[in-house]
């Protein structure tokens, strides 16, 4: 026999009734002798709600009636004589949040899956959903957005025809060379705004300002450009980025979906943390693609440091390395030299 | 169902809101939560938020009985999908048509008022005490006119309504809940907005003019060849931007402080009346303190400053009732959808009373 006692709440009126509950032989009867209320039913028709910290219990009476008590031994009792528990997974939740040593253990458990995810998980899952997103949409996307550059940042190229007609064939070779399946195609653009750069867009149009051009001392230099950015559209690095910023975009506003906002500013400066240290891996898988095809070619990486060097001596650094998309410049150098005497990974 | 004696009823007795959560209690809560949504890549957060409100509901005590949460996850989830597909296409749409941008942002500036709509609907639905669900009785019309039309003219007044605006949105939320088949009346006035919002302006003129001053001051004592140093520059500029939120945040906190006190204090619910005695400096150092805590453990007493905050906010609410809390009765309702509970909360709008 379990006897305990309780409230007793009919879910029409805020009266509360105190009652004594006693449950015995698989019948449960509440009563309050004071003004008579008497309920009998059976054990198996009782639900229990689910323990949450040491708050009070609930049993849900047929009808729409309840009785709430804080002798949460009795209800522990009582569910133990029924056998099974209503609402498994979140009593196994309970078990977790009631002992601290297993408390300790998720913890260790949750910056491991953090770790996890964010190093493994989200790259992953980027690199899935950018290789099946349709190829239509794909060419949609990069035609509106060389649009928009065209708007906003680029004029026409006044580059001399043949120089154009020379890079092209040179890139069509590239292509061929690194047994690339991309349909890639090259347009120039001037871009006083921009400066000397090179982009590259998901459907596999490269594109190369005049600046760029011009500050190159030979075409090779180029080409080990041209060869980063083939790089960046058949690993399909700007997809896999934009997936990836939205994955980690919800995993944080998931875990401080209840911090209050002021918080939250502090809490983007990791974002941006690992935002960036994905970035720097694409350009350094991207370096490796170009250096591997440098060295087949017999020029060496240097063609590529050379114009590296420039491009970076004329912004300057700017930024710290940690803080910027690209690897630190003599980073990259580095990398790119080791590839040249054999020890950077091929 | 007894009669009560007639002296009973005419006196008034206090009963003050108590809160018992703990932060030991709630941080296994919490962690535990945060793991399983990592862990099941989001779809445990339904259940956590329902989990978590349950505990901060159940340690919520009025007259000796708690409070209830009775949300279903399931319907959570589904708003969290709608909110998580939503939120991809529009990263995606940024990235490579920006020229949708204006369209998604206008598109979603028409839902916002709906949105507030049905939260206020779910939670006051979910929300129950003694057995006996509240209500939200508001119209979607309401929100359109208050979140819609009115926030247009904002620009075109140059922020004159602004005080106007608070009000009615008070007026919404105080005016239309429910408890049971009781109506909360609510019987304020724009007047106090605009005593409130005219000592915000007189506080932020003060503000700026100090500042002023003291960079002045700050110059003049440097001269300029000091100036000219980054390092020198940038702490001057991080000075001015930890002054300047400081500033922000206390004028948000006495709005808030304010305007709650008021919704409270002229709310009627049937026989039952609210004193709300907040105060703007302590709820700040709460603020501060929290904001500190949070930042140096990582995180890790996030759980802690919740249940400070939220102790001194609930213990600041008292219920003068003449007579007693007994003879409420339900209301009969249908459920609601929680798409706008959840867009409340991931765009943190403020919706609460």
């Amino acid at each position: 026999m379990i006897a305990f006692q309780g409230t007793y709440f009919d879910g029409k009126s805020s009266k509360a009734h105190p009652v004594s509950v006693v449950c015995s032989g698989g019948l449960i009867s509440l009563r309050n002798d004071a003004n008579g209320l008497r309920v009998d039913l059976r054990l198996d028709d009782l639900s229990v709600a689910p323990p949450l910290g040491r708050t009070r219990r609930v049993l849900e009476l047929p009808g729409g009636a309840r009785c709430e008590t804080s002798d949460l031994d009795a209800v522990q009792q009582l569910e133990a004589l029924r056998g099974d528990e209503h609402q498994k997974g979140l009593h196994r939740v309970h078990r977790l949040e009631s002992h601290w040593h297993l408390v300790i253990a998720c913890t260790a458990g949750l910056l491991l899956g953090l770790w996890g995810l964010v190093a493994y998980g989200i790259p992953w899952m980027a690199k899935r959903a950018a290789f099946a997103t349709p190829k239509p949409l794909i060419d949609t996307l990069s035609n509106q957005s060389l649009a928009f550059l065209d708007k906003q940042l680029f004029d026409p190229s006044h580059l001399d025809p043949g120089r154009i007609d020379r890079l092209q064939d040179q890139l069509q070779n590239l292509i061929q060379d690194s047994g690339s399946s991309v349909n890639a195609r090259l347009v120039f653009r001037s871009s006083p705004k921009m400066g000397a750069n090179a982009l590259a867009l998901p459907s596999g149009l490269l594109i190369m300002t005049d600046e760029l051009v011009y500050l190159a001392q030979n075409d090779r230099e180029l080409l080990g450009i041209l060869a980063h950015e083939l790089a960046h559209v058949e690993q399909q690095h700007g997809l896999r980025n934009t997936y990836q910023s939205a994955g980690l975009f919800l995993l944080i506003s998931m875990l401080l979906g209840d911090v209050t906002s002021l918080t939250s500013t502090a809490a983007s400066l990791p974002s941006i943390l690992i935002e960036t240290g994905y970035s720097r891996q694409f350009e350094t898988a991207a370096d490796t693609f170009a250096g591997r095809y440098m060295l087949r070619q017999g020029w060496g990486t240097k063609p590529l440091r050379d114009i590296l060097q420039r491009l970076f001596g004329e912004r300057g650094k700017l930024l710290p390395a940690f803080l910027s998309t690209h690897p630190g410049t003599e980073e990259r150098l580095r990398h790119l030299e080791a590839m040249e005497q054999g020890t950077g990974d091929r | 169902m007894e009669l009560l004696p007639e002296s009973t009823s005419r006196s008034e007795q206090t009963y003050p809101l108590v809160f018992t959560g703990s932060a030991g209690e709630y941080f296994r809560i919490w962690i535990i939560n945060v793991f399983l949504t990592v862990i099941t890549l989001g779809i445990y957060n339904a259940w956590a938020k329902v989990r978590t409100r349950r505990y901060f509901y159940a340690h919520t005590t009025l007259d000796g009985y708690a409070f209830d949460y009775l949300a279903n996850p399931i319907a959570i989830l589904k708003g969290n999908l709608i909110i998580a597909t939503g939120l991809i296409l529009f990263i995606i749409s940024q990235q490579y048509v920006p020229k949708l941008n204006s369209v998604i942002v206008l598109g979603f500036y028409a839902v916002i008022p709906y949105l507030i709509y049905t939260s206020l609907r779910f939670r006051a639905y979910n929300s129950a005490y003694r057995h006996i669900r509240m209500h939200f009785h508001g119209s979607a019309g309401e929100s359109y006119q208050i979140y819609f039309w009115w926030s247009l003219l904002l620009p075109l007044t140059l922020g004159l309504v602004l005080p106007y605006l608070a009000y009615r949105k008070k007026k919404y939320v105080f005016d239309h809940m429910a408890y049971g088949t009781t109506h909360n009346r609510f019987d304020g006035a724009p007047r106090q907005f605009y005593t409130m919002y005219l000592a915000v302006s007189c506080f932020s003129i003060v503000g700026v003019v100090i500042a002023l001053a003291l960079s002045g001051m700050v110059f003049g004592m440097l001269g300029k060849g000091k100036l000219d140093h980054p390092a020198a520059m940038m702490t001057l500029v991080a000075a001015g931007y930890l002054g300047f939120v400081f500033m922000a945040s206390l004028i948000q906190q006495y709005l808030y402080t304010q305007s709650t006190n008021y919704g409270w204090n002229h709310s009627t619910l049937g026989h039952v009346r609210f004193t709300s005695s907040l105060k703007t400096w302590p709820l700040m150092r709460i603020r501060i303190t929290n904001l500190l805590a949070i930042l140096c453990s990582l995180g890790l007493l996030i759980p802690w400053a919740r249940i400070r905050r939220t102790r001194y906010l609930l213990e600041h609410i008292q219920l003068m009732v003449s007579g007693d809390l007994d003879h409420f009765t339900a209301e009969q309702g249908a459920d609601d959808h929680a798409l706008g509970d959840v867009s409340a909360d991931f765009f943190d709008i403020e919706v609460g009373l």
